[in-house]
């Protein structure tokens, strides 16, 4: 900085683009004309650009002065009211003159107006109507850049700003010197109050006004330092005077300042930057009152309160379940913390509490809709400026009318108060430094929002009831491609045939018609099918249709189907789905035409702010979906941490108008909640294997541990991860049922890429023959055929019927359907005979065996003893009954006994099977026949997320006939049969009319989401997931508006097996709340991690 | 936990159908645990004594066995001077066909027949075997001193 000090100190300069003045204007004499022209000359020359009408005020008023030129630049800068005038026509020029006329000379006419002037200097003029404001007064330190002799002179000269040439950091002192006029550099500003007003000197926003304060006496040397005043005005040319900055506007100067830059990334050009920071810094340096920032720190003191650890579980349950799904979101940029996150869910929230909108209620609607639902349509009424559809007629207010402060725009207020003006702050825009008189609002242009209430609380008929109220554009379009009556709704696939039953079951007006397109061929004939007086309300597609007419289109470059027209509404159930700008169902889905736009999602943000742009990018929500903007204002100041409270009321701002979140937990003004569901029970039931499942597990456990620990210690764990992981499933399908690990199913493995067919197939031969052999083993201890037949016999003599025969066990009465005979001929219910084995089995003193030999007798040794007549029962050796109408032709076969009574025996009995099933299908069995008992036509869900474990129960259940009504619902059913199941299943009656169990199988994947089964209150998870938020989501199918029952879900879980770790892995994961994305490898790195605490001891 | 249907339905029966000379309640805030009462046995040294015991079903039950003791002093060669009874159906030979009412049958039953080459007070038992006239005279002596 020293160079240009010196270059400048020892030259007397002269302003750069001022001309040279030779000599004192000398009107007298001349032309009016040439004298004038002259005397404009020298002032522009030295007051730079000033109106046309001010000079021709200061030419009249000093042509005839001694030093006009001089006189006139005094006058100009003393009385700024009367010289500096705004070029508006002649009237202005002569009232003005008039006055200054008045005041000058009839004492009697100047009541007010001097001081007037003197306070308000506010109108200033140039040639563009513009005009300046004083905002207040540094004292400036200066250094002297020339030797001064008889400095005390200086006291009373005029001095002027000068900038240097190349650097707007630097300005200097120039004194002009009275008798020419001429300029002479005297001193420097310190770089401190240069930096301030150098680039706004510069950028002409800023006028200064500078008088002598401190000069020392005498000499004045090179580097001494004096002392100025510096009053400041902000100059009109700062301010841009429009009262909203809509979406275009916006983005119109932010293209500007982008097209300056020549980047588009967003960033501003160096010198914008450099003038918003200095004024900032000025606005600081006077102290000038900012509301806006005050609030901001109360604020900020405000937060520090206890975080709200309910909704932070809430948060993380709920990022964490799509951070398993999306795990096709690798990008590790934009994470938001829990924290942040937290903050814009309670602050979204808080403010949807804050709008008193009327209740609407919809026509032609069955249902009446709860007070919240009412809300949320008047909400979605008024975001789609349907006013007059809203109840009570609700009226257009200024206010609500979707206008909000722009949180770009940082207020301030003016130091001195304008009479006869009503601006008493002004706001900066905090992103170019330009500043506005007027309330800078942002009125949202987008018909439509986000509906992001909490699962549960009914969007989906809420958003129907949207549909009703507003079914088609009344504005009168003549294009014969809008397809004015149609909303297209998009969803899920397996959502499909739920959203068209909710819209029949809601319907009250036959005309309203709701169309399915989805595999069909209509792809030609949508255009005329929509776009006239009989098309169907709504159309209901599917994301997967809509991406594959995309590509299709992109490839044939026409518009078919969905694109052929636009549509009146469209709606995206699940809307996080498109939460990927550069998936190809995002930009299928940026693609398609339409008036409103809306998306129903539970989870807005997913883990990444940038989920939220896609959402406004397909919302249109200017100026956010430019995504340069986003990223600017949005994503980076969350990345960096800077600016971060600027962003975040930014984001809030952004989401307020447009997005409406409502939680379970929230209250209504009466301090209701809600949402009153019943309560909600959801239990751990540890099971133990039976002897053969634990054989093999632990058989299977050693092996995983064997190559788990030699890929750990020859650092290859991540190359062999997917057999590592493969290894696993192994375990996890023990715990369910032995056959699964004869299968291929996977279940909803996330790394079903990791797990290759090779390794599924090819090493499993090993387990297989171990399970061969034990079940060689098996047959080899069972009954003989001849034995069978002898003790059939005396059973069936012992026992003409059950009359008044108790379980010794529970001192209940015995159930054929649930008996089991000793070999000793004494009758137990299963469960309680099981009990007594598992009992004695752990509590006796077993020699434990090896467990990687699966020839070790660990199995089948254990000493139990009949609680009757202790003498030694055997599970192979004991008996079923079966009540005869179940009984199958294999009871029959070979070991037939043939007796008189056989006719009205009412039951049989088989050999009894002790390790047929798992210990899962046990457990779930005796449930189900407790569930009989107790309710006979309850409806109860069975989750897994192995489809093949689904298909054996499914089996097995069938056994039991007309007791129980058997349903399944996996990826593998096409739109017609899911539909039908979920149909049959909400029927309480079996195929016969009879009243039975109903029981829907369900595979977590394709059922977790979305679907409705409250018509169900028991449910059952058969296995863990290793995200609970999955299982979660799965027991609000059943937990969710609608239920009116308590729910009791129970979780199976077998003791000391994997399934245990993984709960203990889901606890973790809840504790440390993962709501970060990793990349594959990251994740993989932690899963490594995990597989580790699963395999230690 | 809630009550099995076992254990309601044994003190239901105990109650409406109750084992002469033996009385079982249960405690209203601890359904598990009972006061019992056992007359002694007619010609034995405990007859006209009156026996208080407590009996407590554990979670297991009937897995396991009750937990019985003597709260009255008690001169027996198999039960000691904390009231703890030996008794094999008490201990090993527990099956879950065994019920409170036939668990306190069978301490009835012993003592109108102690056993003292299994014993659990050794030193009565001794006395038993070797002056068994002193034995039952002490035996009846106690039963008059506390069981009355």
């Amino acid at each position: 900085m020293a160079s240009p000090f010196f270059d400048q100190s020892l030259e007397t300069t002269t302003e750069p683009n001022s001309v040279p003045l030779s000599q004192d204007p000398e009107p007298e004499g001349e032309s009016q004309s040439s004298g004038y022209l002259t005397f404009k000359k020298d002032l522009t020359g030295v007051l730079g650009e000033i109106s046309e009408s001010s000079v021709q005020i200061l030419y009249e008023d000093f042509q005839n002065a001694k030093d006009p030129l001089d006189k006139a630049t005094n006058a100009y800068l003393d009385n700024p009211d009367v010289y500096q005038v705004i070029d508006d026509g002649k009237g202005r020029r002569e009232k003005k003159r008039y006055f200054f006329t008045s005041s000058k000379r009839k004492k009697e006419d100047s009541k007010a107006a001097p001081l007037t002037v003197k306070k308000a200097k506010k109108e200033v003029s140039t040639d563009d109507n513009r005009w300046k404001r004083e905002i207040g007064t540094i004292d400036a330190d200066c250094w002297c850049t020339r030797s001064i002799f008889g400095s005390a002179s200086l006291r009373k000269a005029s001095f002027l700003p000068m900038m240097h040439a190349d650097n707007p950091n630097v300005v200097y002192v120039n004194e002009i010197i009275p008798k020419t006029g001429h300029r002479r550099e005297i001193g420097r500003f310190n770089e401190d109050v240069a930096k301030i007003l150098g680039p706004l000197i510069l950028s002409n926003s800023l006028d200064v006004r500078i008088t002598p304060c401190y000069i020392p006496d005498n000499v004045l040397h090179i580097g001494d330092t004096f002392i100025v005043q510096v009053d400041c005005y902000l100059k009109s040319s700062l301010f841009v005077d429009d009262n909203s900055t809509d979406g275009d506007d916006f983005l119109r100067a932010y293209k500007l300042s982008n097209g300056k830059s020549g980047s588009s990334d967003g960033a501003l050009d160096p010198f914008t930057v450099m003038k918003r920071a200095a004024l900032l810094d000025l606005f600081g340096t006077l102290r000038l009152d900012s509301p806006s920032l005050q609030r901001e720190k109360i604020r900020e003191a405000v937060d520090l309160d206890q975080p709200d650890e309910q909704l932070l579980a809430k948060l993380q349950a709920d990022s964490q379940s799509d951070s398993e799904n999306s795990s096709s979101t690798p990008s590790s940029s934009s994470n938001i913390t829990l924290n942040q996150l937290r903050d814009l869910y309670k602050s979204t929230q808080s403010s949807s509490l804050e709008i008193q909108l009327p209740e609407t209620d919809p026509p032609d609607f069955k249902l009446t809709l709860r007070p919240y639902q009412k809300h949320g349509l008047s909400w979605m009424l008024q975001r789609e400026n349907e006013y007059d559809l809203i109840e009570g007629g609700g009226t257009k207010k200024d206010e609500e009318d979707g206008s909000f402060v722009n949180p770009l725009w940082r207020e301030y207020v003016w130091p001195k108060q304008v009479k006869g003006s009503s601006d008493s702050s002004f706001f900066i825009n905090l992103y170019d430094g330009s500043c506005c008189s007027k309330r800078p609002v942002i009125r949202s242009t987008c018909s439509g929002g986000i509906l992001a209430d909490e699962m549960g609380l009914g969007k989906t008929i809420t958003t129907l009831s949207l549909v009703f109220s507003c079914p088609m554009d009344r504005s009168i379009v003549a294009d014969p491609r809008y397809a004015s009556r149609t909303t297209l709704i998009v969803v899920p696939m397996a959502l499909l045939s739920q959203w068209e039953r909710e819209f029949i079951r809601v319907s009250d007006n036959p005309g309203r018609r709701c169309y399915i397109y989805y595999g069909s061929d209509t792809k030609d004939s949508l255009q005329f099918m929509l776009c006239n007086t009989s098309a169907p309300a709504v159309v209901l597609t599917t994301y997967g249709t809509i991406q594959s007419e995309w590509s299709k289109q992109e490839v044939t470059n026409s518009c078919k189907g969905l694109y052929s027209v636009k549509f009146f509404r469209i709606i995206l159930d699940e809307g996080h789905i498109i939460r990927n700008r550069s998936t190809k169902t995002a930009k299928a889905i940026y693609a398609l035409k339409a008036s409103r736009r809306w998306i129903l999602t539970g989870t807005p943000i997913v883990n990444r702010l940038e989920d939220l742009y896609s959402l406004i990018r397909f919302l249109g929500f200017e100026p956010w979906s430019n995504h340069s903007f986003w990223k600017h204002f949005i994503t980076l100041p969350f990345d960096t941490g800077k600016d971060l409270a600027l962003a975040f009321s930014l984001l809030k701002s952004i989401l307020d108008p447009i997005l409406l979140r409502r939680t379970k937990n929230q209250r209504d003004h009466n301090g209701n909640l809600l949402v009153e569901l019943p309560p909600k029970e959801v239990v751990i039931e540890r099971l133990k294997f039976n002897e053969k499942e634990e054989v093999i597990y632990n058989w299977l456990k050693a092996r995983a541990v064997n190559t788990f620990n030699e890929n750990f210690r020859r650092g290859l764990l991540l190359k062999n991860y997917s057999s590592i992981l493969t290894h696993l499933l192994r375990l996890r399908q023990i715990c369910d049922h032995i056959d699964l690990i004869k299968t291929q199913d996977q279940g909803d493995t996330e790394d079903v890429h990791a797990l290759q067919r090779e390794i599924l197939n090819g090493s499993d031969e090993e387990v297989l023959t171990l399970v061969r052999n034990l079940e060689r083993k098996e047959e080899e201890e069972k009954m003989s055929i001849e034995e069978i037949k002898e003790i059939k016999a005396e059973i069936y003599d012992l026992y003409p019927n059950f009359d008044g025969i108790e379980c010794s066990i529970c001192t209940g009465a015995i159930d054929i359907r649930n008996c089991v005979i000793t070999d000793c001929k004494h009758c137990f219910c299963v469960g309680c005979l099981k009990e007594h084995f598992d009992f004695q089995e752990s509590h006796q003193d077993e020699p434990t065996g090896d467990p990687t030999n699966p020839d070790s007798s660990l199995m089948f040794n254990a000493k139990v003893l009949c609680p009757m007549c202790r003498s030694v029962i055997k599970k192979n050796r004991l008996f079923r009954t079966i009540p005869k109408q179940f009984a199958t032709c294999d009871d029959n076969l070979l070991t037939q006994v043939s007796d008189k009574k056989s006719i009205e025996r009412f039951y049989m009995v088989r050999p009894f099977d002790p390790y047929g099933k798992s210990s899962k299908i046990n457990a779930l069995f005796s449930h189900l026949q407790q569930i009989r008992e107790e309710s006979p036509d309850d409806h109860v869900i069975v989750f897994s997320q192995f489809t093949s474990f689904l298909d054996i129960i499914e089996k097995e259940l069938k056994k039991y006939g007309s007791d129980f009504k058997v349903l399944k619902f996996d990826g593998r059913l096409g739109l017609d049969q899911r539909q039908r199941v979920l149909e049959s299943f909400e029927k309480s009656t079996g195929n016969d009319g009879v009243k039975a169990i109903s029981v829907l199988l369900i595979s977590l994947k394709a059922g977790g989401v979305g679907l409705n089964l409250t018509v169900a209150s028991k449910a059952f998870l058969l296995d863990p997931h290793w995200n609970n938020a999955v299982e979660f989501q799965a027991i609000d199918r059943l937990h969710r508006v609608g239920q009116t029952k308590s729910v009791k879900v129970i979780r199976f879980i077998m003791q000391d097996s994997i399934e245990e770790r993984m709960l203990e892995i889901q606890k973790r994961k809840n504790q440390l709340g993962e709501a970060l994305t990793l990349n594959d490898d990251e994740r993989r790195k932690k899963r490594i991690e995990e597989i580790q605490s699963l395999f230690k001891e | 936990m809630s009550l099995p249907k076992r254990i309601i339905r044994e003190t239901e029966r105990l109650i409406s159908d109750p084992v002469p000379g033996i009385t079982a309640v249960p405690h209203s805030d601890n359904l598990r645990y009972f006061d019992v009462t056992i007359q002694g046995p007619e010609s034995s040294p405990y007859e006209n004594g009156k026996f208080k015991l407590e009996l407590f079903l554990p979670d297991e039950y009937p897995m396991v066995a009750p937990k019985v003791r003597f709260l009255t002093k008690i001169y027996h060669p198999n039960i000691d001077r904390l009231g703890r009874i030996c008794l094999d159906v008490l201990k090993n030979n527990w099956s879950p066909a065994l019920q409170i009412r036939t668990i306190l049958l069978s301490i009835q039953a012993l003592l109108s027949s102690p056993n003292p080459d299994d014993p659990l007070a050794n030193e009565v038992a001794e006395e038993w075997k070797n002056n068994n006239v002193h034995a039952i005279a002490t035996a009846k002596e106690w039963t008059e001193k506390y069981a009355n």
